[in-house]
């Protein structure tokens, strides 16, 4: 494939040809039938090995050969693979160059390779690697097979975008063939549909190309911009590309951009940046989570010079406090009798309504959308008085949250109703009609009221006993922490405080020995079901 | 060179006894010997040393080529580390090193072994590289052959490495 398009470009010099020597051996070897092969290889000799060559000593020879032949012969024993391993690995910054390798090889250093338009440059722990600006398929795999050599220990590389975008693409699951193909359509609309996209699924989890690197620098211009923004469509997660946990610079230089005047340009920066939100996005979250000191003195951790603490405090829970108690009982109790009351009324007004319904008014005698909605207030009715009552046995905030929305709601409703109606009946004077079939305003009042009123008080009940669960659970996360704490400590001590008990001020020696006003910090934990 | 003649002499011996003078700064390339010489105390002396150095992975022949390359290059700057960092090139041999090193393969390598034990880093690197000039191209089986390196991939580790590096194969 790649050979075709070469054909095609206008590179179309062919790589040096296999000297003719080697073409009539090969010909041969192709005419010459087995038994003949066989033949000859039975006279050929066995070869004495002419020296006993220490492995250091090969290692160093090894050294000295060019960088593709040392790559070549690492397959020579393991001890060759190891060593060009480790070697390599110890290379700490890439630049990566799409230039035109001719004139990009006159720095003599650069090493170019025998048949594909990439060259290398090794100086120290620095690799340089260019790959022609005419680049062909086949010298994007040779590219990325350098790459992938020095993968491993890389910390810093420099790049230009259009190379940012060869990377993922080879990550991505889309071949090189037809990304290249799609290049070439671009190139050849001479890139006026800057918005063609060839898009590819989301790639499963895979190994990150760059583990260590801490520092990436992508070099555009102008014209390069649309490299940057096809980045998004090939499904490779950054975190794929460079751990997040590493990096510590991304940055975009743009060679020949004058503020942000272009919007086309500015639409693929844009783009671009939808790739790095999840990094920008973790990054402040693990700002925000970050512990970065130890007290305990673990080993690992980061040495903290303070004396390990010898108190912890740990606010007091009281089960009766009275801010748990309501009706002369205990939350929980009055939320259990509501949960119970609930539940009978639920059932007791399903009941009711299917005998006093009128369903002969409805045709047929049986109106299958009015039972249906009848069913559904049985079933949601049970279901959150129900949820109160395992909330209850499981000592669990979370649970009672439905019923208290759903009676915040009703009572709210019901109460926007009761205006209207008692607005609509003063209008029609009909305040004290003697007419019993008409409800009057006093009736209304009576019942509105009524229901409103027990509804407010199986919600008082219900949010406390919510509370009361809340605080419990907080009071034994922190019982857990002091524990914790102490295991760690031993001689820590863990101090139950009242709300009015006197502590000593934390960290002032001053303080330490005399009790100060201060109430004990408290753990602020916020139960999951986002409600203060 | 002719300074380095009338420098202090040091005697040693080679592997088939056959004592050979050299003079004291030319031995200095070979850090083995040098070392040798400063813990022994023998560089407080003026005069030459009455009991020859014994150097006894070398042959005289080889030690006799060996004395002539660092008789040559003793006055060479010390090589920096910088230099050490820099990929190395196998076309960067000076023509007097060529010529030195137009030799049959069996003493090639053997300057090599001896360059190695009297730890003479020019001379084990261009006779590194002298060799590396010789292998580039040959094929891994070749030089197994050629340098009694044992195989000890599987054939399918091999397979397996060949596919990877399938782009630096001709």
């Amino acid at each position: 494939m790649h050979n075709f398009f070469r054909r095609l470009s206008f590179r179309s010099k062919s790589p040096q040809a296999e000297s003719s020597a080697k073409k009539r051996s090969t010909c041969l070897k192709k005419n010459s039938s087995g038994l003949l092969r066989f033949i000859r290889s039975d006279h050929q000799k066995e070869e004495e090995p002419l020296f006993d060559m220490p492995i250091n000593i090969m290692l160093m020879i090894i050294d000295q050969l060019p960088f593709y032949e040392q790559l070549r012969l690492s397959r020579l024993c393991r001890d060759v693979k190891e060593h060009l391993r480790r070697k390599f690995a110890g290379v700490r910054k890439l630049e990566l160059r799409k230039r035109d390798i001719d004139e990009a090889c006159t720095d003599k250093k650069f090493q170019r390779h025998f048949k594909a338009y990439v060259a290398v440059k090794i100086e120290g722990d620095t690799v340089s690697i260019v790959i022609d600006e005419a680049w062909v398929v086949g010298d994007l795999y040779v590219f990325l097979g350098i790459l992938e050599v020095f993968r491993e220990g890389v910390e810093t590389v420099e790049m230009d975008a259009p190379i940012a975008e060869l990377i993922v693409i080879s990550m991505s699951h889309i071949s090189l063939e037809r990304w290249y193909a799609f290049q070439c359509i671009l190139k050849a609309f001479n890139d006026m549909y800057q918005d063609l996209h060839l898009d590819s699924p989301f790639i499963p989890d895979r190994d990150c190309f760059w583990p260590k690197c801490s520092d990436i620098s992508i070099h555009a211009t102008k014209a390069q911009a649309a490299h940057l923004g096809r980045i998004l469509d090939y499904g490779v997660k950054s975190g794929y590309v460079f751990d997040r946990r590493t990096m510590d610079h991304l940055k975009l230089e743009f060679e020949d951009l004058e503020g942000f005047s272009d919007k086309a340009i500015n639409k693929q920066i844009y783009y671009f940046r939808m790739v790095d939100r999840v990094l920008g996005w973790l990054k402040r979250r693990s700002e925000n989570s970050q512990v970065t000191y130890s007290r305990f003195g673990l080993p690992g951790d980061e040495v903290d010079e303070r004396p390990p603490p010898t108190h912890i405090y740990v606010a007091h829970f009281d089960d009766d406090s009275p801010e748990y108690r309501t009706f002369f009982t205990h939350a929980t109790r009055a939320a259990a009798i509501s949960a119970g009351f609930g539940l009978s009324c639920s059932l007791f007004s399903f009941v009711m309504f299917l005998f006093e319904f009128r369903w002969d008014d409805h045709g047929r005698g049986f109106d299958i959308g009015t039972v249906v909605a009848a069913l559904i207030f049985l079933v949601v009715g049970l279901l959150i008085h129900w949820q109160i009552l395992i909330g209850i046995k499981r000592e669990n905030p979370v649970h009672m949250v439905p019923a208290i929305m759903t009676y915040t709601f009703l009572i709210v409703v019901e109460l926007i109703i009761y205006v209207l109606a008692a607005n609509h009946l003063i209008a029609t004077s009909s305040m004290f009609a003697n007419d019993k079939q008409t409800p009057t305003f006093l009736t209304l009042s009576v019942f509105y009221l009524t229901v409103v009123g027990i509804q407010t008080a199986m919600l008082l009940s219900i949010t406390k006993a919510r509370n009361y669960y809340e605080a419990k659970a907080i009071h034994r996360t922190e019982v857990q922490v002091a524990e914790n704490g102490k295991r760690l400590n031993p001689g820590m001590a863990i101090v139950y405080v009242k709300k009015d008990d006197n502590i000593p001020m934390n960290g002032d020696p001053e303080f330490q020995n005399r009790p100060g006003t201060s109430p004990p910090p408290r753990v602020i934990l916020a139960a999951n079901d986002n409600i203060a | 060179m002719t300074d380095a003649k009338n420098e202090r002499q040091i005697k040693i011996s080679s592997s088939d006894n056959e004592i050979i003078l050299v003079p004291r700064n030319v031995i200095r390339l070979s850090t083995t010997i040098n070392t040798l010489l400063q813990d022994l105390g023998l560089d407080d002396d003026e005069a030459t040393n009455a009991e020859p150095i014994p150097v006894q992975n070398v042959a005289a022949p080889i030690l006799r080529k060996v004395i002539s390359w660092c008789q040559y290059h003793y006055q060479d700057p010390v090589p920096t580390d910088d230099s050490d960092s820099r990929e190395k090139r196998t076309d960067d041999i000076s023509s007097w090193d060529t010529e030195f090193l137009k030799v049959d393969q069996g003493t090639l390598f053997e300057l090599i072994l001896a360059a190695n034990y009297l730890d003479i880093k020019g001379l084990l690197d261009v006779t590194c590289k002298a060799v590396a000039n010789m292998i580039k191209g040959k094929s891994p089986e070749e030089i197994r052959r050629t340098f009694n390196i044992k195989n000890d991939f599987t054939p399918e580790e091999e397979e397996q490495i060949r596919k990877e590096n399938a782009w630096c194969e001709d």
